[in-house]
């Protein structure tokens, strides 16, 4: 008998001390699944406009493009869900060259509003060589294998990239961006958003302010320029002495390797400049201005 | 230079052919048709300034899965039925359209649409809402030293300001979110985000004095 109050003890705190950690709901979760495909033909480009959305853009060898949309309402009643599930619209569509697919809500006039949480899910499967332009606010996103023109403009979305070569211009507003073996011509504008870049190659014009930036790059980079405000920037490298740099720092710290023997200059009140060239007569440049911030340059 | 021979025969025999008056009703009927045309003239020249509209996905989706049913009835009965020639004409203008189609028409031939229902259990954030507690100290900090007469032209000031607000933009914009599409675990951990970068904001603030 005492054993089993002992149990039954045991069992009433296990209960209160999960249900306190971790107090959870039972939601009954409806979703709208539409398969759809698009012939490809060369000039078109995907145009997609995720709203609380997670995009995952994959490659295939097939030519056309699979767009899957998942739209979910949840609610701990499932009429309630499958009701304000109707307010969520989606268009998938093409008209000309262009691919369109977007999700937004939309609540007739003098209808109840909708209570439940909502949440899309696009998969989206095209040839390398389509371009696609990518939109999307308080969101995931994930991007890999293309092979030609990316757009993306974000906002409050977590951004992955991954094996992309081409164009790449990149805007990101309170997001954070993770980058990895990215080649081409890459232009990123960020704000208030942190930057990853992993064994990147190509040419780099990255202009961030209110931000964390790291960059792991190898010897194939071409040319990077980087203007930041009020962030913190690192750059490895495995051979840092390869590039020819130009540093300006205004208001900031300068961490830079001691083996390489840079050239220091005051330029002004609180402005530092510091240069580096290294042996060999052609070297790509490593161009770098920061204000208000901290700049690392660290062998990886 | 042709001679014309039997002439008198001629118009003797056409004097003899028997005349017939229409009836009234052909002219009648005549007289409808040229109104009709004159009224489709009209409504040609009205065309071009006519509006445009799109049908919605659903209504070329509705379309289609019906051609594709009524081909599916009539797979089992097919016979020629028309001559060679007939059918170039007409495979040519269903080339025709199949462009003007592929110019103007979404591809809307191959949608499926599922509902699945499942149970899911989530963390209860419903009840969770207490970033708003602490604006009492940002509205204190507010007036106590963004407003004040010596510290506000600080330039320092001036940026941490101007940090705050496009904080409290921030904060603004995913609350809006919240409200149309729920308050999620994700949306309470971007606003925690933003309410520390607020703080952290108001610290500086706070520091300069």
């Amino acid at each position: 008998m005492k054993r089993i109050h002992s149990s039954l003890l045991w069992l009433f705190l296990s209960l209160l001390v999960s249900s306190g950690l971790t107090a959870q709901t039972t939601y009954q979760m409806v979703t709208k699944k539409v398969e759809r495909s698009f012939s490809y033909r060369d000039g078109y480009e995907v145009n997609i406009e995720g709203e609380k959305a997670e995009v995952v853009i994959e490659t295939w060898n097939r030519n056309e493009v699979q767009v899957i949309i998942e739209l979910s309402a949840k609610h701990p009643d499932q009429r309630r869900a499958e009701t304000d599930l109707k307010a969520m619209q989606y268009q998938s569509e093409r008209v000309k060259n262009q691919i369109y697919i977007r999700n937004y809500l939309s609540v007739p006039e003098g209808a109840r509003k909708p209570e439940s949480l909502f949440d899309t899910r696009y998969t989206i499967r095209l040839p390398k060589d389509c371009p696609v332009y990518l939109k999307n606010h308080y969101g995931v996103a994930r991007v890999s294998n293309l092979a030609n023109r990316l757009r993306v403009n974000s906002a409050f979305t977590k951004l992955g990239l991954d094996n992309i070569q081409g164009l790449i211009d990149v805007r990101t507003r309170f997001g954070d961006l993770e980058g990895s073996h990215l080649d081409g011509t890459v232009t990123i504008n960020s704000r208030r958003s942190n930057i990853i870049l992993r064994e990147i190659k190509g040419q780099y014009d990255i202009s961030a302010q209110y931000g964390i930036l790291e960059i792991f790059a190898d010897q194939d980079l071409i040319d990077l320029k980087i203007d930041a405000e009020n962030s913190d920037v690192s750059l490895y490298n495995s051979k840092l002495g390869l590039f020819t740099y130009n540093i300006q720092a205004q208001e900031s710290d300068l961490r830079l390797p001691n083996e390489l023997e840079f050239r220091l200059f005051e330029e002004g009140v609180g402005i530092k400049r510091a240069t580096f060239k290294p042996e060999q007569e052609y070297s790509a440049n490593i161009t770098i201005t920061i204000r208000f911030g901290e700049l690392r340059l660290q062998k990886q | 230079m042709l001679e014309e021979k039997n002439r008198s025969t001629l118009q003797r025999a056409l004097r003899q052919l028997p005349e017939h008056e229409p009836e009234a009703s052909v002219w009648e009927s005549i007289s409808q048709e040229l109104k009709e045309a004159e009224r489709e003239a009209g409504l040609r020249q009205s065309l071009p300034h006519l509006s445009t509209y799109t049908p919605p996905d659903l209504v070329w989706e509705n379309i289609v899965s019906e051609l594709e049913l009524e081909e599916e009835k009539q797979e089992a009965k097919i016979r020629p039925l028309f001559p060679r020639t007939a059918l170039t004409a007409a495979a040519t203008i269903a080339l025709l359209l199949a462009g003007l189609a592929w110019l103007l028409l979404p591809d809307s031939n191959n949608t499926r649409v599922t509902i699945i229902k499942r149970e899911v259990r989530l963390p209860d954030t419903q009840m969770v809402r207490d970033w708003d507690k602490d604006e009492p100290a940002f509205e204190t900090v507010r007036t106590q030293f963004v407003e004040h007469p010596l510290l506000r032209s600080h330039p320092k000031m001036q940026r941490l300001n101007q940090e705050l607000e496009e904080l409290n933009a921030a904060k603004a914009e995913i609350e809006t979110v919240m409200d149309s599409y729920g308050r999620d675990a994700d949306l309470i951990n971007r606003i925690g985000q933003i309410e520390r970068e607020r703080s952290d904001v108001l610290k500086r603030m706070v520091a300069l004095n």
